[in-house]
Parts: C-alpha cells; structure tokens; sequence
C-alpha cells in the first residue's frame, strides 16, 4: 500500500531552510524577517500560499539546488533523497531520515578503441547509505564508501554509416526538432524513418569490467565498521536491436502498450538487467555479533547483485534490485547466528515528480532487522 | 544552465540518442527535453548500489559514443582523446540532478559532429 509522506514534517523541515536562506535586512528599520508571517507580508506573498509552497517538496529541493549549486562541481554527483519508514506491524510512519549516493569516475586511460569495441581502466569513488533521524527505527541501518580501480571493455553496440546516411540522419533530426506537440512527433514520419534507420545500425553491445576495490562499510554511527578489499566482475549486456531477449521486459511491454506509451508491443533491449559478481576480504572492526561470537578474524565473503528498471506506463517505471551476500566457509557458530548469508530485495513504482512506493524484503549486512518495510518518500537531488 | 537549442547539431543529436536508446520517451519533443534529469533517464535506478550505476552509466556513455562516432559520424575535437570523451560523459550521467543540457555541453566540447566545422563548433 502506497502512502503519501507527512507533509507537516516537510512544511517544518522547509521553514528550517527558508529560515537560514534569508538575507540580513537592507533598511535602516530592521524589519522583522524570523517569522513566516512577516516574511509574507515583507514580501507581499499571502502566508497561506507561502507556507503551501514550503510544504512541498520540490520547492525545497529547489532552495537546496541553488544553494548547493555554489559549491564544488562535485557536489552534482551527489543524490540526497529524504525517506519515511513504515513497518510492517503499524498503520503509522514510524521514522524520518534521509538515503544518500555518489559515483564519480576520477581518472579514466583507454588503451584499445577500434569501431565499436573500446578497452581501458579507471579509477572511482563511490559512496551511499540509509540514515534514519531516530537510528533504532533504520531497517536499512548501512554505509559504504569506498575506492575503486577498474579495467573494462565495451564490444559491440552499433556498426559505421556511409556519408549519405549520416546527411540523411541530419535532416531527418533537424525536421523532429521542430516539433512541439507529443503525439504529432509520435506519429511523425520524420522520426520514425530516423529512429528505423539508426536502429538499423545498432548492435548488441557488452560491457564488461574487473575491478579492485577497497571500500568500508558501517552502520550510521560507526559503532560497527568493516574494511572490505575484493574483486568484481560486472557485466552489463544490452540487445539494442533485439529487444525480444530482454525476458524481464515483456510485462512491461504489454503495460506500455496498453496505456498507449508504446504504439506497438515491444520489449527493449535497453533495459536489460545488469549483472554484478564479486568476492571480498572483509575486515570486521567492532562488528557485535561476530565479537560475542569469538570470530573477529577477517573473512572471505562472495556477493552478486542485479538491477532492472525499465517503463510501466506514461511517467510510471518500474525498478529492482537484488542483492546476496554469503560468507565463504563460514563457522558453525556464524551459520548458527544466521549472520553466513543475507539477502536483500527491493521493487519499487517511480514517478516523474520524484514520489515513490518501494517494498523491501530481507537485510543487508549489520542490519538487525529482517522486516518487511515500506519505504516511502520524496526525491531531492543535489 | 547550459543552452538548450535546436539549432545547436550537439543538442539535437543528444536529444536524438537518448530517444533511440530508450533512455527518454520516443514522444518527448526537443524544446521539453533540456530540463530532464539524469535521474529520470531509463538506466538510473535508484534502488542499485554505486557500483552498479556506475557500470550501467559507463555502458551506456560508451553506447552513446559508438552512436556518435559510427552512426551519427562524428569526430572528437582536436586535442580529445577518446577516453576523456566517454568518461565525460558517464561522469555527468552520474549525476542525478545534471540534465540533458548539460550533458549536450559536455558532448559538445569532446566532439565534432557531421556538419560541423571547427570553426563553427
């Protein structure tokens, strides 16, 4: 069941903002500028139509952009989403916190490019977490951090045009451009010879990488760490002109063609799911359980994980993940405590305007919660 | 914000990719399109941990290369190497609230596209 997050705690929250982006008064009477109330009548806004707009929450993540916007061009990889937690045992929204995420590539070397295979290594950093305001309510109670060196290959994807082709592909793009309407774009011969043609000219690509990390995990406080040094494999295949392989797609594609989003029922390759493999060294510093258990020394630990999003309806998607971690000839005293293996589910609905209804089930390393959870929220972006 | 315009070959073919790649509605028309988000693109999922972006970010951006360079024919710019092209673009794919603007000025400055001159990019 989707429920819609309390706006009294985004109206406070957004009073809070407004409250530290106002400017010191100019003139020489020091109008009082501390009160919503003389803020709208400073400003010749009705206060019920100010305290509305804070109360939403794209307008606070648009105070929040602009403001953040004057910091480092590094801040634009950095995602902060606000989350309401429900369990599954109560009718009320149990917690407030906020979700964070941040991937940036800091050096990237190719060493092979021909047509359409390319070859090099990079270097990465990456973050994220869940942090609930009151932390004993936090299903999801876990950070990682950490640095990564890839060496990657792409194969594949799409194959060279004649000089003609490309001419034609111009004008062709050009008469699109210029149309406003959706359903006359959607129905325009223009485009449609475009988007033939082009994918024509594509192929089934596969990117694939290795990689060696180092990265920390920990819960909010850092009361239980982990250093984790692994080996990944990632492999991100994509049919671009042979959607029909894309098996996951195919409800999806009935949904789209149903509702009209698509006028003809076809899966696309895009949305192929990824694919992540990797086995780790992990390092445990504080971790509770594993200390009242005497096991402390640093263990081999495999995990995969997969990810699928793809188009339900007109600004509808649908998005999963999966994600399994297992420790590598773990101790009877480990499988006993059921802390080997844990795994870790979520499928969610996303929208154009950021809202969301998620469901999670199953735990992720730390967590001393297994429940169902729905995850509610709001998006901001940095 | 980065100019969005029609009449600016590395808008429209940013423009004209991401439809193809299903990464943005087929029926999204060009003057709509500047403002949308990396986030609302097809490949970001929320739900997936960094990792996982980046390698779908870095595949798309390589994509979206190949289309460049072997369907629409462009070339880089002088002084480009290939992989700060791709890694321009799978870095601003990563983030979220960048649009499709910015990513247009990114591809912009890495590659000359079919039509263009030098001296006119």
């Amino acid at each position: 069941m989707w429920r819609a997050p309390r706006r009294t705690w985004t109206g406070l929250l957004g009073l809070c903002v407004l409250c530290c982006c106002l400017v010191a008064p100019t003139k020489a009477q020091q109008p009082d500028t501390t009160s919503l109330a003389s803020f709208a009548a400073l400003n010749n806004i009705p206060e019920a139509l100010l305290a509305e707009v804070l109360g939403d929450p794209a307008t606070i993540n648009k105070i929040l952009q602009r403001e953040l916007a004057k910091g480092p061009a590094l801040l634009r990889n950095l995602n902060v989403s606000f989350k309401t937690f429900k369990a599954a045992d109560t009718d009320s929204i149990t917690g407030l916190g906020l979700a964070y995420s941040f991937a940036r590539n800091i050096t990237d070397n190719q060493f092979s490019s021909k047509g359409a295979t390319q070859a090099g290594f990079s270097l990465s950093l990456q973050a994220q977490g869940d942090v609930a305001f009151e932390r004993a309510l936090n299903p999801n109670d876990f950070l990682d951090a950490g640095l990564r060196i890839h060496a990657y290959r792409s194969a594949g994807g799409a194959v060279l045009v004649t000089d003609s082709v490309a001419t034609l592909l111009n004008e062709l793009e050009t008469q699109q451009a210029l149309i406003e309407d959706p359903e006359e774009l959607a129905s325009s011969p223009f485009a449609a010879r475009f988007t033939r043609i082009v994918r024509d000219n594509l192929t089934p690509q596969l990117y694939t990488e290795a990689a060696l990390s180092a990265h920390i995990e920990s819960d909010q406080r850092f009361d239980q760490t982990q250093y984790v040094y692994g080996v990944h494999l990632g492999v991100d295949f994509k049919p671009w002109n042979a959607g029909y392989w894309n098996l996951a797609d195919w409800p999806f594609a009935v949904l789209r063609w149903l509702t009209g989003y698509d006028r003809a029922l076809a899966p696309t390759g895009a949305t192929f799911p990824t694919l992540l493999v990797g086995v780790q060294l992990v390092d445990p510093q504080g971790v509770t359980l594993r200390e009242s258990l005497g096991e402390t020394a640093p263990y081999p630990r495999f995990s995969t994980e997969i990810g699928f999003k793809t188009r339900a309806a007109p600004d509808l998607s649908f998005l999963a993940n999966f994600r399994y971690y297992r420790e590598i000839d773990a101790p009877a005293s480990i499988r006993a405590a059921d802390l080997a293996e844990q795994l870790y589910f979520t499928a969610a609905l996303v929208t154009s305007t950021g809202l969301f209804a998620s469901y999670t089930v199953g735990k992720l390393p730390f967590d001393r919660m297994s429940d169902q959870v729905y995850a509610l929220g709001f998006k901001f972006g940095f | 914000m980065a100019p969005w315009s029609a009449n600016h070959r590395a808008c429209t073919t940013t423009w004209t990719t991401l439809r193809v790649l299903a990464q943005i509605p087929l029926n999204l028309p060009f003057s709509r399109a500047g403002t949308v988000t990396m986030k609302e693109l097809t490949f970001w999922n929320q739900a997936g941990t960094p990792d996982l972006r980046r390698v779908q970010a870095s595949a798309l951006a390589a994509q979206m290369d190949n289309v460049f360079r072997l369907v629409r024919r462009a070339q880089f710019e002088p002084g480009v190497e290939p992989a700060q092209a791709v890694s321009a673009i799978a870095n601003t794919l990563l983030g979220a609230d960048n649009t499709l603007a910015d990513l247009a000025e990114v591809n912009d400055a890495n590659y000359l596209f079919w039509g263009e001159d030098v001296a006119s990019a």
